[in-house]
């Protein structure tokens, strides 16, 4: 039975192979450390540099930036002596650092004193009734296809929601020769321009950006400024959606609506930190509303209130790619450090390299995350029929009599209403949830700020993604258990 | 100059035939059975478990589970997988227990 399980002692762990953890995993290994370096997808780059798959994706990427770092990154780690698992889903870590994924060939079991949390982030949707039909997808959803697979599907697209990837995902649609008819945007203009101080901090930033919004311009795309999707309509599938214009507090004027027939949506409104193995493990964490929600407490290097586990990337706390690069990178030097290998000189000297770099991105990061930021208003207009956890399919409504009826915490909601049950595990529906929570206990107390923090974070519990049985029994069979023959009557 | 998608650029590509209840489809080398099934138009994967209405993938970044269908039996992710010759996929409710998920 334990045929197929492959067990395995490393110095460091690290989960996740995107930006972040890949660059723990390379300056952990430079120092000698002996690195595992788990992914659920075929190669290192994480969500944001996604290695193609297919030849189109191949061609497509040829000299898009993203593609290139990816590459970079890819060839550092296949150069470096690392352990990378690829296809690989971790679903248990135990307090003493045993973590137990799911390989294509069968379980793997390994162990370290240290562990490199960088699980990235997941997308935040703002619901709008209509959003479970097929059609309707979220905004990554896209840059996801592109780059692995080299196409979008659908003939009438439209992308909506809001932030950079907004603008990244519609100029590379357009380049992939699915163009857009209609780009949503939540932000107005003068919310770019204000932006536009923090990006110039970042002028590579800056120029592929203006580089996306030039694509746009010069494509005959309709943008519009200040517009949010508010609902969604067809019959088993995506036919339709309306847009309206969003007040100066985010909320929707429904007067002024109108429809506009589609059959693809790709629609995001920033990021929340998946930080699953920090909360699993009882490190402590921070609310922070610019960084996507609950962050993990740690010091400047990633340490964690858990000694041993280090949280980087938007894991950790929403950042962005270049800020998650120096994390990861900070949090290899300090488990070298700690591990006692790093001599203090070249230590001082790395972490020196790679504060100041942090540091250059951070203005360029803020003003990203501004951009990402959802008004609570904006949820507050969500309407009572919406529903709000996919799977359980639990509605706006049921959130708000749960609220009445005395639920503040995610966990309490959880409890009377089943959001967060199903199999994505709260993953697309906490952040708003949290919100709407909050929301409810305002409208209860009849004043007051509301506070997303008092919703807290779902328990986190193992498994952490939902695993094939047979994946668990392997070559499992019945027939080998021993049965002792029955007592002689 | 950023490469333009015309299909006369991609005539290198390789092709698989997998089959879609029993419907051959064919489709480049590499891609994902969620993109696959995308790009021929099969935008519902299922009924959703709980509502029983039509249910197609969603964020096709291994988050939601809404793309979890039979690939040759088994169940997977169909965002996560790729494409195999003579695969065949099955669209069918996935049923609730079909999952070990946390409580």
């Amino acid at each position: 039975m334990d045929s197929s399980v492959t067990r395995e002692a490393f110095d460091l762990i690290v989960l996740g192979a995107g930006p972040a953890g890949s660059n723990a995993a390379l300056t952990a290994a430079a120092e000698g450390l002996r690195v595992a370096l788990i992914d659920d997808s075929p190669e290192p780059g994480g969500q944001v540099w996604r290695a193609p798959q297919t030849e189109r994706a191949r061609l497509l990427s040829d000299r898009d930036a993203d593609r290139c770092a990816g590459e970079q990154l890819r060839d550092a780690v296949g150069a470096a002596s690392i352990t990378f698992y690829p296809n690989t889903t971790v679903w248990s870590v135990t307090p003493d650092f045993e973590v137990t994924a799911c390989a294509p060939d069968g379980a793997v079991v390994l162990r370290a004193p240290r562990l490199v949390a960088a699980f990235g982030a997941v997308e935040r949707i703002v619901p709008f009734p209509g959003w479970e039909l097929p059609g309707v997808f979220g905004l990554a959803a896209a840059t996801a296809l592109m780059k692995r697979d080299g196409r979008l599907p659908g003939k009438r697209l439209a992308i909506a929601g809001r932030g950079p990837l907004l603008v990244a995902v519609a100029a590379k649609a357009i380049a992939s020769g699915s163009t857009p008819g209609i780009v949503v945007d939540a932000a107005r203009r003068g919310d770019w321009l204000r932006a536009g101080a923090g990006f110039s901090r970042s002028p590579v930033a800056l120029a592929r950006g203006l580089g996306w919004t030039a694509r746009i311009a010069s494509s005959r795309v309709q943008r519009r400024y200040g517009y949010g999707v508010v609902a969604a309509h067809g019959d088993g599938q995506l036919e339709a959606m309306d847009i309206a214009t969003l007040g100066r507090d985010g909320v929707p004027d429904e007067d002024r609506c109108h429809r506009v027939e589609i059959d693809t949506l790709f629609v995001g409104d920033g990021l929340s930190p998946v930080a699953e193995v920090p909360r699993l493990l009882g490190a402590k964490l921070h609310f922070n509303a610019l960084c996507g929600g609950f962050s993990v407490a740690s010091d400047e290097f990633g340490r964690t209130s858990v000694s041993g586990l280090y949280a980087a990337g938007d894991g950790a706390g929403v950042r962005g790619a270049a800020m998650s690069e120096c994390a990861g990178a900070l949090a290899g030097i300090a488990a070298a450090a700690d591990a006692g290998v790093l001599d203090v000189a070249k230590g001082r000297e790395l972490t020196r390299h790679w504060t100041s770099r942090q540091q250059r991105h951070a203005p360029c990061a803020d003003a990203s995350c501004r951009l990402m930021c959802v008004p609570d208003a904006r949820l507050a207009a969500v309407p009572h029929q919406t529903v709000i956890c996919r799977c359980e399919n639990v509605t706006r409504g049921t959130i708000d009599t749960a609220a009445d009826n005395g639920a503040i915490t995610l966990d309490e909601l959880k409890h009377l209403t089943r959001l967060g049950m199903g199999p994505c595990q709260g993953r697309m529906c906490s952040e708003n949830a949290a919100v709407l929570l909050a929301l409810g206990s305002v409208a209860n107390a009849g004043t007051g700020k509301v506070q997303r923090a008092r919703s807290g974070t779902l328990t986190q519990r193992v498994p952490l993604k939902p695993v094939p049985i047979d994946d668990l029994t392997g070559s499992f069979s019945y027939d080998d258990i021993p049965v002792p023959s029955p007592a002689p009557l | 100059m950023t490469l333009e998608a015309s299909d006369a650029e991609f005539k290198i590509a390789e092709w698989v035939t997998v089959y879609v209840k029993g419907e051959p489809l064919t489709c480049p080398v590499g891609e994902s059975v969620a993109g696959a099934l995308l790009a021929a138009g099969i935008y519902a994967f299922g009924r959703h478990p709980v509502s029983g209405a039509q249910q197609g993938p969603f964020c096709l970044s291994g988050s939601c589970q809404a793309c979890v269908i039979r690939v040759n039996g088994k169940l997977a992710q169909a965002c996560r997988i790729a494409v195999q010759e003579g695969q065949e996929i099955t669209l069918e409710q996935v049923q609730k227990t079909d999952f070990v998920k946390g409580v």
